[in-house]
């Protein structure tokens, strides 16, 4: 171990910095220049700009409050009975108070419809549809959004549960800035400490959620808005007619709303908790089921967006970045492997030690920023990542993308996606049919 | 034997084999003169129909008879000795032999099922309010109280009719009616005006809208992706059904239901609905001694159970030991007590229900026992006289503790029923002089 060490240290002092950059581009060229630098840009522009933006603020809340319109909240699931109650409860401590409160029932098998049923009796929910044969995910928020009243709609995952200012926050953005359509609201973990597999999402949440699309918010290049929070102009919905089939309904609806020329915004402070998978095995089903749509809606169905007068260029090139990043990037993952590997052969445990203490320090600058960032929102046990971030490099480095390459091919060759039972083979075969 | 009819002094047939009634409009009428005397060689009396015309008898008078006869069975006096008149009469003799109140309607029905040694059953009917009826007790009762159920209740309670399940009805909280208008209304304007109409979801495109939105002609277009929508589980498929209030345009899927009372029209959510079930009815092992002897029994019953009450024969070897204990060791000093309930019987005529009886004598029960140590020996001679042994006590001890027995049991009772019960309290002290049949004696000279 001592020899490892020692060999380790006079080979890296006696690399020149071109030859350490070199050997660990991959990390320099995506990683630290791509998030890193950026993060640091954006973030000091902000502060710069923050009294102008907490005025603007202000001056919409007044504006919410004035015209206090009815918001539909809306929450289409199957067997999510179990965690309704909660989400009312979570909703009565709203700040924000002109709400429905709308359940889709998508083809339980358990006691979910008894359980709606009592509390619409009970008048915690305003309104309850029960579709006893399941149509998928989309056609249970189109249901919802088919009986919705109000101005915007808040679509919102049952196991999730909002802070008290998260529904009033998340309005504030269509008050604030012109022509927006959507906004994202943060996405954080709530079970971070019931196993390994959560904590590590926790930490990867509040880097490509918090962080990830404050920056992407920042700089006006928003592409996805998350299925779990999300709050939207019901007008634009329905000219739309509402969610396509999915998976990756979300971020289709977000570019489909682009497309329109409506600007999509997010809103850091409405923060909604969700439950993530306890177990990896879990977890990379849930990854493989959204990586794939993935190449399915951004390489396919919504290629031509690149042509699109809608699309400003910055926003062009993140989708760019996003489509080469996710898919091919990966790619070049294998390939910067493959290379050191033949070039380092010798080395190559120093080589990989290199990448794996970068990343490390990496992921350490970026939860400090996080921390200061955030603030009072950060919550004691959100802490924990800090435990978790050596192996956080392992994790997203190595499971995530293995589970993201895996996905892509799998797409890419035989279109698993429509094979998914997240949607019922009746929905599956038609699209699969028509090629959608 | 005469026809009875409206204007027949029923007391001077009381002791026919039966009564024979026609089927005329006055049926209903001399049925509940008949039944409403509380008499039981009346009120049980088998009761026949003549058809005199060979006319179609409604069914409900045809249940409230025990039978139907022609006017041949009627001439040839068949009713002498047809077994059912005679087996009826056989009971009615034995019922009629007991000093008992018949007024009491629960006590009177369970003598007439009694009487009939048969099940009682519950028949359709808007002769009755409830819409269940039991025809052959129906005439019994006043026709708008709920006396019925209130009756059928205590009777099952105190073991003495056995329940069979037959249905389960919705009553009307206001009047306890049975005749409701069930329908389904708006939850927000309470409407009746609503229509249902089914959802449609296209697969294609996930849109989902009601099927007059899809409907253009004979074809169904979604207004999405304006494709034709040609197969139902190919193309697209109906989750389910939505109701739309034509007059505050209020969709939803989970209607309201109401029961309108036809009776005294008030509404209610079928959730605040009385809910019941309707039983057939047939006697226990404990409804003879009932039947026969009165509900007393029944209070008895209480005591002795909640007291633990040993025979009279265990209790006198019990104060034959004491006596001898006593007369060993000469320092020892017990006394017998006798308690006297027969005033306290009367609650049963002065009370308005039998519910209220029994929860005071469930009462009465509790405070003996508090007054009893572990030590006490206490039995029942009769229904009225109990005898207590109270081990290690002197007279003047047991005295203050008799005393306070008796005022506490006296004021129980008429914080309940505004009225003074008096209880007799005896007290006898047992010494190395007694002898076993001078004490026992003692119980019977209170």
């Amino acid at each position: 171990m001592f020899d490892f060490l020692d060999g380790y240290i006079r080979f890296i002092f006696s690399r020149g910095l071109d030859e350490l950059f070199m050997m660990c581009w991959h990390f320099f060229v995506f990683e630290f220049s791509k998030y890193i630098v950026l993060f640091f840009i954006v973030f000091i522009f902000y502060k710069w700009q923050k009294k102008d933006i907490d005025k603007l603020k202000d001056w919409a809340k007044g504006e919410l409050y004035r015209e206090y319109p009815l918001i539909s909240v809306i929450v289409p699931g199957k067997n999510e009975g179990k965690n309704i109650y909660k989400l009312v409860e979570s909703l009565k401590n709203q700040t924000y108070q002109n709400y429905e409160l709308i359940i889709v029932d998508d083809g339980s098998d358990d006691d979910t419809a008894k359980i709606c049923r009592d509390l619409l009796q009970r008048k915690l929910i305003d309104n309850f549809i029960s579709n006893p044969h399941r149509g998928g995910k989309a056609s249970a928020a189109n249901t919802a959004l088919r009986f919705s009243k109000g101005k915007y709609i808040v679509h919102l995952d049952a196991d999730s549960h909002l802070a008290d200012d998260s529904i009033e926050n998340i309005l504030l953005p269509f008050y604030m800035y012109d022509n927006i359509g959507a906004v994202g609201g943060d996405v954080r973990v709530n079970n971070v400490e019931a196993s390994m597999a959560t904590a590590l999402q926790g930490v990867e949440y509040l880097k490509s959620i918090t962080v990830g699309r404050f920056v992407a918010d920042r700089l006006d290049v928003m592409r996805l808005i998350s299925g779990a929070y999300g709050a939207f102009r019901k007008d634009i919905l329905d000219r739309l007619g509402g969610w396509d089939v999915g998976p990756g309904l979300d971020g289709d609806i977000t570019l489909k709303i682009r497309k329109l020329g409506y600007n999509v915004s997010f809103a850091i402070d409405a923060v909604c908790y969700t439950n993530a998978p306890t177990k990896f095995k879990a977890l990379a089903k849930q990854r493989f089921r959204w990586d794939r749509s993935i190449i399915r809606f951004r390489f396919r169905k919504h290629i031509n967006i690149l042509l699109n007068k809608n699309f400003k260029l910055p926003l062009k090139m993140a989708i760019i970045d996003n489509i080469s990043y996710n898919a091919i990037f990966d790619i070049l993952w294998v390939v910067y492997m493959y290379s050191v590997i033949i070039e380092y052969t010798a080395n190559i445990s120093y080589i990989l030690l290199t990448n794996y203490l970068l990343y490390i320090v990496d992921n350490y600058i970026k939860f400090g920023l996080i921390i200061y960032f955030l603030g009072d929102t950060f919550r004691k046990k959100d802490f924990l990542g800090v435990l978790y971030i050596p192996l956080i490099p392992l994790y997203t480095g190595i499971f995530l993308k293995i589970v993201r390459i895996y996905a892509h091919l799998m797409e890419y060759l035989f279109k698993v996606s429509y094979y998914d039972k997240w949607n019922p083979w009746k929905v599956s075969r038609v699209v699969k049919q028509k090629g959608i | 034997m005469v026809i009875i009819d409206k204007n027949t002094d029923i007391q001077l047939y009381k002791n026919e084999d039966c009564f024979v009634l026609e089927y005329t409009d006055e049926l209903e009428n001399i049925l509940s003169k008949i039944k409403k005397i509380n008499e039981v060689e009346i009120y049980a009396k088998p009761i026949l129909l003549l058809n005199k015309y060979e006319q179609n008898i409604n069914p409900y008078f045809a249940n409230s008879v025990d039978k139907v006869i022609d006017n041949e069975y009627f001439e040839h006096k068949e009713y002498k000795k047809d077994p059912l008149v005679i087996k009826i009469n056989t009971k009615i003799s034995l019922l009629k032999n007991q000093k008992t109140d018949d007024s009491d309607i629960a006590f009177k029905i369970l003598r007439y099922i009694y009487s009939r040694d048969e099940k009682l059953f519950p028949f359709m009917s808007i002769k009755n309010k409830y819409g269940y009826s039991y025809p052959k007790i129906d005439h019994m009762l006043d026709k708008n109280s709920n006396q019925l159920f209130e009756s059928f209740d205590f009777l099952v309670d105190n073991r003495l009719l056995e329940p069979i399940f037959y249905d389960r009805c919705h009553f009307c909280p206001e009047c306890y009616s049975g005749f409701l208008n069930f329908k389904e209304v708006c939850p927000k304007c309470y409407s009746v005006d609503i229509n249902s109409e089914a959802l449609i979801h296209h697969f294609e495109c996930a849109y989902v809208g009601l099927e007059s939105e899809f409907k253009h002609g004979n074809k169904f277009i979604c207004p999405k992706c304006d494709k034709e929508l040609f197969h139902i589980g190919v193309d697209y498929d109906k989750p389910s059904f939505v109701y739309t209030c034509n007059k505050c345009s209020n969709e939803f899927q989970n209607a309201l239901v109401q029961g309108n009372c036809f009776n005294c029209r008030s509404i209610y959510d079928v959730d605040n609905l009385i809910k019941r079930d309707i039983y057939e009815y047939e006697l226990t092992i404990l409804s003879e001694n009932s039947a026969l002897f009165g509900f007393q029994n029944i209070f008895t019953n209480i005591l002795e159970t909640n007291l633990e009450i040993l025979t009279p024969k265990i209790f006198e070897r019990y104060v034959e030991i004491e006596l001898n204990r006593i007369k060993r060791y000469k320092k020892s000093v017990s006394t017998l007590v006798a308690i006297n309930l027969d005033d306290i019987k009367n609650i049963y005529k002065d009370a308005n229900d039998l519910k209220t009886i029994k929860q005071i004598f469930i009462q009465i029960a509790d405070v003996i026992k508090n007054f009893l140590r572990s030590t006490d020996i206490i039995t029942s001679f009769n229904d009225i006289m109990y005898g207590v042994l109270l081990v290690e006590t002197p007279f003047d001890g047991a005295k203050i503790a008799t005393s306070r027995l008796k005022k506490e049991i006296e004021e129980l009772v008429e914080v309940n029923l505004n009225k003074k019960y008096k209880i007799d309290i005896h007290l006898k002290q047992i010494t190395n002089e007694n002898n076993l049949e001078e004490l026992m004696e003692f119980f019977n000279n209170v």
